[in-house]
């Protein structure tokens, strides 16, 4: 696996898929680099699950699975060339200040790499990357596929002894999909590999950050704000790992971002990355699920005042989050297993839970808060606080002129904080491992809102581009 | 222009407050160490992250069914509180590495295996991490390794 065959499969099939994917739909590299490989890699990463999914369900053998995906490159290569012909780019003109962006992107890229490689010294066995994510990619492995064995091993009780072996049995599959990859290309389970897979998110996600800032801000804010968001101690510790949260934060990131060209541009091309980025949000942890739902309704509640042309492509760019959503309850039903946060538990519902919790917990949310979010500054670098004050001073100016992700923001915050009201957990053991990660979905989104805000506030009359 | 001033000082200190701690850590090992990490091949970086259990890892992973269980048994009397936390580390990495296997530990003597599992015909594998205490019937040995042994027991129903 280490060869570079090995590799290129790896990495270089959701790439291609990707790119290729990227020029049928119409995107240009020429026109933005950056923006261009960080949809590239999302759309090649959900398009090769999908196809792994859809193998699966079908009933493929893994070792036949494993030439799906380079088959369906075989279809896309001379599609995506033609449609590259079809459609000539033009160069996008550089502003004043790009050269700072570009040495500020590519000196967050490179830490980044650096961490990976760092972090990629361990073998995956710990924490939520292993008995999560790891875990149900080895169970798809040692069931060959979605068999009688898979669904007897993701749903058997952890009898005996109480086991933290595969948690969060529900989690959506587009990651463990992801991992699976990694097993089929190298014919068995693999031990660090299965992580670069899911690592070029945390790089993808600072190349669409950094193309989606300079749309919206100028360049020095744009720079300020992807060091803000790549230096951070949750985006690097994050990147070490193969947990899902990244996917969630690029996810959402992208989403608002497409949302935000299409609704400048009115170019279906940018409509269909909306889509699909919506269902890699919903594809990638229950929590992008509810924010993919949340974006979702925010570009629907605002678009009621848009021109009427194209309201029925709109609707129907919901249509693969919502397939995607549906989807994975009915595997979730086939397989038996269910949401811990919605179970119901000797307190009662989740609602009845969040009615009778919320005194309590209120709170230690609270401080929780405050050690995350502000005491420790090197975590969130501030971010979503910032983000925060911003909106307590302008909330009418800024809802008007970015509601879309206003909204979203707001919804977020409200969804988290319902959840940890209504925790069947401890509240506290709850809010200790998981509220940086939280923080970690939103921050780019949060950064990005607070850039533009920073430009609406600043010099208006400047602004061409906005965030929706 | 306030808000705005305030913003660009918070986050001026938060830049260079972050630029200074990834430079550290850039700054902590070398190109050369770099280059040795790029180029590890599977068994050393199991190594580096299991440490000397990692000897076990592949028999265990040879001989033990996906229905099995493994224990890592450690049966020094007083045993000190880091051994039993590096006990607990090394079965949750066990678990995820030896996956659908159970995996559990046991820091003392080892209790009737019948107690241990809910299927009186499961096999029971022991990781043996205490080498020279002996371990009673009914375990008999299957693999004697460079610093580990691994001792079977298959259940009366088999």
């Amino acid at each position: 696996m280490e060869a570079l065959p090995g590799l290129l499969l790896l990495l270089g099939t959701p790439a291609a898929l990707g790119a290729c994917c990227a020029c049928v739909l119409g995107l240009r590299a020429r026109e933005d680099v950056p923006a261009f490989a960080a949809k590239a890699w999302l759309l090649g990463a959900f398009l090769l699950a999908a196809l792994l999914f859809l193998g699966l369900v079908a009933g493929v053998p893994l070792p036949v699975l494993r030439w799906v995906p380079p088959g369906a490159l075989a279809i896309l290569v001379p599609w995506a060339l033609r449609a590259r012909r079809d459609r000539p780019a033009t160069a996008a003109a550089r502003r004043p200040g790009h050269g700072l962006w570009l040495a500020v992107t590519a000196a967050c890229l490179l830490a980044t790499i650096d961490r990976i490689v760092r972090a990629d010294e361990a073998i995956v066995c710990f924490s939520d990357e292993g008995h999560i994510w790891n875990v149900k990619a080895r169970a798809i492995w040692e069931g060959g596929g979605f068999t009688p064995e898979f669904r007897a091993l993701v749903s058997e009780p952890d009898a005996p002894a109480p086991q933290l072996t595969f948690p969060h049995r529900d989690y959506p599959l587009q990651n463990p999909l992801l991992q699976l990859w990694s097993f089929l290309c190298a014919g068995d389970v693999t031990l660090w590999q299965c992580r670069l897979v899911i690592q070029p998110f945390a790089l993808a996600l600072i190349l669409l950050l950094a193309a989606a800032l300079r749309r919206v801000a100028p360049p020095v804010v744009a720079a300020a704000a992807v060091a803000l968001v790549a230096l951070s101690g949750s985006f690097q510790a994050a990147c070490e790992t193969a947990t899902a949260d990244m996917m969630v934060a690029f996810g959402l990131c992208a989403s608002l971002d497409a949302w935000s060209r299409y609704r400048a541009a009115g170019e279906r091309r940018h409509l269909a990355v909306f889509a699909i980025s919506l269902a890699s949000l919903a594809w990638s942890k229950n929590e992008g699920m509810v924010l993919a739902g949340l974006a979702g309704a925010a570009c629907v509640a605002t678009d009621f005042r848009a021109a009427g042309s194209g309201r029925t492509a709109r609707m129907l760019a919901l249509l693969p989050a919502a397939t995607v959503i549906v989807g994975q309850a009915a595997f979730n039903a086939w397989c038996d297993v269910h949401s811990d946060i919605l179970a119901v538990t000797p307190q009662g519902s989740f609602l009845t839970r969040v009615a009778t919790q919320a005194a309590a917990n209120l709170p230690v949310i609270g401080r929780y808060l405050l050690e995350v979010g502000v005491l420790q500054p090197r975590a969130t670098n501030l971010v979503p606080l910032l983000a925060v004050a911003a909106f307590v001073l302008f909330p009418v100016r800024l809802l008007r002129r970015m509601p879309a992700a206003t909204l979203t923001l707001l919804g977020a915050a409200a969804a988290y904080l319902v959840v940890y009201l209504g925790t069947p957990r401890f509240v506290d053991w709850h809010l200790q491992f998981s509220l940086d990660r939280v923080l970690l979905h939103v921050t780019p989104l949060a950064a990005l809102w607070l850039a533009a805000a920073v430009a609406t506030l600043w010099r208006p009359e400047r602004v061409h581009e906005r965030l929706e | 222009m306030l808000l705005l001033l305030g913003l660009a000082g918070v986050c001026s200190w938060r830049l260079v407050d972050s630029a200074a701690v990834s430079g550290a850590f850039l700054a902590e090992i070398g190109l050369e160490r770099r280059v040795e990490l790029l180029t590890l091949d599977d068994q050393e970086r199991t190594r580096r992250t299991l440490d000397d259990a990692a000897e076990l890892l592949e028999p265990l992973r040879a001989c033990v069914p996906p229905d099995g269980t493994v224990v890592l048994s450690r049966r020094e009397p007083g045993l000190s509180d880091p051994a039993q936390a590096r006990l607990m580390l090394l079965r949750h990495q066990f678990a995820v590495l030896l996956y659908p296997a159970r995996v559990l530990a046991i820091a003392g003597p080892l209790p009737d295996p019948l107690s241990m599992v809910d299927r009186a015909e499961c096999e029971i594998w022991i990781a043996d991490l205490s080498p020279g205490l002996p371990v009673p019937p009914p375990f008999e040995l299957a693999l004697e390794l460079e610093r580990f042994r691994i001792w079977r027991w298959q259940g009366a129903m088999r």
